[in-house]
């Protein structure tokens, strides 16, 4: 029997987002975020996303959780949450929330040099001496740096690997796959 | 409504087979008809038929417009940057770049380097691709006065004038149906691309929209001929009478189901990306004649309002005059009709 979907939060999975935006990223704005959090849980996933309007969601549609089967998306995806690993993945939504509330990570992110921003969304890795800025915070390991071009604008996440001594960081997802990905 | 749903598609199909016998059976019409798909051999010939009998001698001109005479043109993403500022930073990438002549926040590409829709900027929401045409739609809605409420796209396909109401009014809930979900994941990229944070997207079909409430301000930018884009290869491809007949009675069905989920003094606005007068005109004075609870309004911007008011004897009620059509040959654009109603 299929699980129902429904809107909220499970404790589990606000625990991590509070690890990943305040801990990790140390977003100003990561209060905020999490506020207008909402989740769409089915059996192994949780869809998560940031959705604001000048009325509460419950308040304005109190049967929506009656038609969450026909929701497609609510305001903008900014991470998925996969249950049975309990593991948070952020999603390119998350860069641009961080944009539009002008909220730059201060912790865990890399600063690259243009040519090599230009290459990462093109799907390429970031060589050692394309860095810029490196703040590696040693507690977030299970997460994604987020990388951004000289304009501090985030333009994709990648992990840190170290080979021979050197840095490197590899390109787990970044803005190209806008156009990449065809839909 | 007076009458059922199936009497009126019936009245449908009635009126426009009586109105499609009638022409073909003019000789001088066939004969400029038959000429005219000698020459652009992707057309009917009922199509080359309707657009005689709509536009006289510039039919041709219309047939002949090609796709780079048309404006290419990018919506600035006023929710994440400045227009001035983008076209600055553009410019510097060797981009020319104009103003729109009716929107703001929109720039017609002159010279581009390398392909629009590849560069940085468009990658984190600075800007989408939109035709000059379609760009003018969400305006015609106004969605901005919209203080309380929600505010419906019925047809939202790809998201791209959903989240153009969302730069308008980024505080009011934005309903966006589709029945199609491939395009509703593309809208749902557009949203995280864009940054529009107040869109919930409902796979669902737009003539079930009552059972979800009433609401002040609807966008029906209803599936359509897409006779607006014969300039582009994609839009070059015959249409029939039995085509535009079938694309009439569910543009019908969509319009009435709006108008049902419609609040008093709410407003529609119904567009297609079609310069067919059936699919534009004839349905919303359709809607009129069998509701007759609302007027047709002039559209809240300067732009050229030029509705048709009379064409193959059809009835058209006088208000259509109050339409938008942008036609290809004429202003640049890819061809489009808007029409503004007002419940009663």
């Amino acid at each position: 029997m299929p699980v129902k979907k429904t809107l909220t939060c499970k404790e589990d999975v606000i625990e991590e987002l509070k690890k990943l935006l305040h801990r990790c990223y140390k977003l100003r704005a990561a209060h905020e975020i999490i506020s207008y959090t909402y989740c769409v849980t089915s059996k192994n996933k949780v869809n998560i996303y940031y959705y604001k309007s000048q009325e509460e969601l419950a308040r304005l549609y109190p049967k929506l959780n009656n038609i969450v089967d026909k929701l497609v998306s609510l305001g903008i995806q900014y991470a998925l949450y996969k249950v049975e690993t309990a593991k948070l993945y952020p999603s390119l939504g998350l860069l641009t929330i961080i944009r539009l509330l002008n909220s730059p990570p201060t912790s865990h992110y890399v600063i690259v040099e243009s040519k090599a921003a230009m290459l990462f969304t093109y799907g390429r890795d970031i060589l050692h001496d394309s860095i810029i800025k490196l703040n590696h915070n040693q507690e977030c390991k299970r997460y994604p740096l987020i990388v951004m071009n000289e304009e501090v604008e985030p333009i994709g996440f990648g992990t840190l690997k170290r080979m021979n001594g050197r840095v490197l960081i590899q390109n787990i997802l970044d803005v190209g796959w806008y156009l990449r990905s065809g839909v | 409504m007076s009458i059922s749903m199936r009497e009126a598609l019936e009245i449908i199909e009635r009126e426009l087979i009586n109105a499609y016998t009638n022409l073909s059976r003019d000789p001088e019409k066939m004969k400029l008809a038959q000429e005219l798909v000698r020459e652009y051999k992707w057309i009917s010939i009922e199509q080359a038929l309707r657009y005689i009998e709509l536009l006289g001698d510039e039919a041709e001109e219309l047939l002949n417009t090609q796709e780079d005479e048309i404006m290419k043109t990018i919506r600035v993403n006023t929710l994440i940057t400045l227009v001035d500022r983008l076209q600055r930073r553009l410019e510097t990438k060797n981009f020319v770049l104009e103003k729109h002549p009716f929107i703001s926040y929109g720039l017609i590409v002159k010279k581009a380097p390398y392909s629009i829709g590849a560069t940085l900027e468009y990658l984190l929401g600075l800007y989408t691709i939109q035709g000059p045409a379609s760009m003018t739609v969400v305006p015609v809605l106004a969605p901005e006065n919209i203080s309380d409420g929600t505010i419906v796209d019925l047809c939202a396909g790809a998201g791209i004038k959903t989240t153009q109401i969302a730069q308008h009014n980024p505080l009011a809930p934005i309903l966006a149906f589709d029945i199609n979900r491939r395009k509703l994941l593309a809208l749902k990229n557009n949203a995280s691309r864009l940054g529009t944070h107040n869109i919930i997207a409902l796979r669902d079909d737009a003539r079930n929209i009552s059972s979800y409430g009433t609401f002040k301000a609807i966008l029906l930018d209803a599936p359509c001929s897409g006779e607006g884009l014969l300039p582009f290869k994609k839009g070059r491809w015959p249409r029939s009478f039995n085509d535009i007949i079938s694309r009439v009675k569910l543009q019908f069905q969509l319009i009435n189901a709006a108008l049902n989920a419609l609040e008093r003094d709410g407003v529609i606005v119904y567009s297609t990306c079609s310069i067919s007068v059936e699919e534009n005109e004839y349905v919303v004075s359709l809607a009129s004649r069998l509701r007759g609870d609302f007027t047709i309004e002039k559209p809240p911007l300067q732009i050229p309002v030029n509705g048709v008011t009379s064409y193959l004897g059809l009835k058209l009620v006088e208000d259509t005059r109050n339409c938008v059509r942008f036609l290809p040959h004429k202003h640049k654009t890819e061809g489009f009709t808007i029409c503004r109603l007002r419940k009663l």
